[in-house]
């Protein structure tokens, strides 16, 4: 009577033990995510409550589902952490494989069978646990039906766990599976997190990396812009340059001097010197002007003189030359300067022919009378420069070249001819481009030596 | 049948003592590692190599198997009626869980299996009075 009103009040002691090691567990699973603490908790209690020695948890290898490792331990001296166990093998492997609990009594006993039974030599597995277990209690930890580890206890002594041992350790079970879930929830939750966070700083970091990029480009953008207006400032530095110097062309040769001419002048440097060229003066005059204008109205004559003079400094001008002067009756013009010419002679000459051509043909269209007129050219060097003073210079040309082209003009009274040249311009020429009738030299008044006079129209 | 207090002898702290007669009444006792307890009148043995014990039973059906509590040394006399032999079910899995178990502990799973569950009745108990 007494041995069963103990036994009864063993049973009462146990399920009250029972009922405070499940509560305290299970608050300990709901307060907290770390699983070592939860572990190390229920070690504690199962210890205190229970006399549990050695209990260890081991959960599924993460790198190699095949097997299980020893996640926490008690009772081991801190030894076997990371000690795998294959699922299949011994009662926790088994217990994983099979995801049952397993109750065992005397395992040195049925171990020592199997060695007497078996006929061939026996390796013993080297697995996580006491030398000299005899009693063991394994019970799977499940998240649903997913196996996630085993939770094992061992004594040296024979028969220690019963059914009562399995119904707790069951228990315990359970909510190491809940706290194992949570923390997995939990650490699936912080990876999300981390991404998250990861994601937002990438993306923070791209869009930092773009605001350089643009303000770089805006920098270079604006250096070009600065550049750019240097340059055009430079540009109109030159423009205004160059319409300095075209007016000061304008000045000095009226507007007497063809866009190429004023181009090269442009682009020379400095002052125009004075200085020796190598030209062809023309000289040209209208035959009997006086006598025509005396009898016409003096807007005929301006007309006239309008007409034929446009044209005229038009053709000079066409064929590189300048026209210096314009007397009342006729012009003065130079090829060769100042820009300089190797066709001074040649352009003097078509030039020549071109005036004889228009005049003609002026006269024919009715827009001019019938008058002749006479051109003298010579080659030779002059003095060509800037004669005056500071308010009204003159481009002018000095040297007996001049004089003896004026005089060789007036030969054609003599001659009654229209286009005389002297020898120095036909031998520029050359003589078969022309029909050229060779007059002799002339004694020219003022002039020493005779010159060679040819006869081109 | 069975009572609470029998079970700590069956589960197999202590081997059990398993009497058999063959056929021309010829007696074989051989110890057992463990008596399974499967409700109070049905126990089960575990069937893992020919022997001549199950010889024995399944040629007449009858059995008596002795079991002794680890702590207090109380023993018992079952006498047992063989009912069948089961290779599925609940019981033969747990049985068969404890027999993989140790094996796979040796690596000799493949050598050491469990054939069958054998179920008896048990049709009388007597406790065993040591004095």
């Amino acid at each position: 009577m007494k041995a069963e009103i103990d036994n009864i009040l063993d049973l009462i002691e146990h399920q009250k033990n029972v009922v405070t090691i499940i509560h305290e567990v299970s608050s300990k699973v709901n307060s907290s995510l770390d699983l070592d603490t939860i572990f190390n908790s229920v070690f504690n209690l199962l210890d205190r409550y229970f006399d549990f020695k050695h209990i260890m948890i081991l959960l599924v290898d993460k790198e190699d589902p095949g097997q299980l490792k020893v996640a926490a331990s008690h009772g081991y001296d801190g030894m076997g952490i990371g000690a795998a166990v294959p699922i299949g093998k011994g009662v926790i492997g088994i217990v994983a494989k099979n995801k049952k609990l397993l109750r065992l009594s005397n395992i040195r006993r049925d171990l020592n069978y199997i060695k007497s039974a078996s006929a061939s030599d026996i390796i013993s597995i080297d697995l996580p646990g006491i030398e000299n277990c005899a009693s063991q209690l394994a019970v799977p930890l499940l998240i649903q039906e997913d196996l996630v580890g085993v939770i094992s206890v061992e004594s040296p002594d024979l028969n220690l766990f019963n059914k009562n041992d399995e119904e707790l350790l069951e228990m315990i079970g359970v909510q190491i599976g809940i706290a194992i879930n949570n923390a997995r929830q939990f650490n699936i939750i912080e990876f999300t997190n981390a991404q998250l966070k990861d994601l937002n700083e990438n993306l923070e970091r791209k869009v930092k990396e773009r605001t350089r990029t643009l303000a770089k480009q805006k920098d270079k953008i604006e250096v070009q812009h600065t550049l750019l207006e240097a340059q055009h400032a430079a540009l109109e530095e030159e423009q205004n340059k160059t319409q300095k110097m075209l007016e000061k062309i304008e000045t000095l040769f009226g507007q007497q001097v063809s866009k190429e001419i004023a181009q090269e002048l442009v682009t020379m440097e400095g002052e125009i010197d004075s200085k020796l060229y190598d030209v062809t003066v023309m000289f040209l005059d209208i035959r009997d002007f006086t006598a025509f204008a005396d009898s016409r109205a003096p807007e005929e004559v301006a007309s006239f003189q309008n007409v034929v003079f446009g044209e005229l400094l038009d053709i000079v001008r066409e064929h590189k030359g300048i026209t210096n002067q314009i007397l009342g009756d006729g012009i003065m013009a130079v090829f060769g300067a100042p820009v300089t010419s190797n066709s001074h002679a040649f352009d003097a000459v078509t030039a020549g022919y071109a005036i004889l051509d228009k005049v003609k043909e002026l006269a024919e269209e009715g827009k001019i009378p019938q008058i002749r007129i006479g051109i003298g050219l010579n080659s030779g060097k002059v003095i060509a420069g800037n004669i005056g003073n500071a308010r009204r210079k003159q481009y002018s040309l000095t040297g007996t070249t001049v004089i003896i082209a004026a005089r060789i003009e007036q030969l054609n009274k003599v001659y009654k001819s229209q286009f005389l040249v002297s020898e120095e311009v036909y031998r520029e020429i050359g003589k078969n481009r022309y029909t050229i009738t060779e007059l002799g030299d002339v004694e020219l008044k003022g002039i020493e030596q005779a010159v060679g006079i040819y006869q081109l129209a | 049948m069975i009572t609470e207090e029998m079970i700590p002898g069956m589960q197999g702290a202590l081997p059990s003592a398993l009497a058999t007669v063959d056929e021309s009444g010829t007696p074989n006792v051989s110890y057992i590692s463990q008596v399974f307890y499967v409700d109070d009148r049905h126990v089960a043995l575990s069937n893992q190599f020919f022997n001549k014990s199950l010889r024995n039973i399944t040629s007449n059906g009858i059995a008596t198997v002795n079991i002794v509590r680890p702590d207090n040394l109380k023993s018992w006399y079952l006498e047992l009626k063989y009912k069948e032999s089961k290779t599925d079910g609940e019981l033969f899995e747990n049985m068969k869980m404890q027999l993989d178990a140790i094996a796979s502990m040796s690596g000799m799973e493949d050598v050491f299996k469990l054939h069958a569950s054998e179920i008896f009745e048990v049709v009388k108990v007597d406790e065993v009075i040591m004095s």
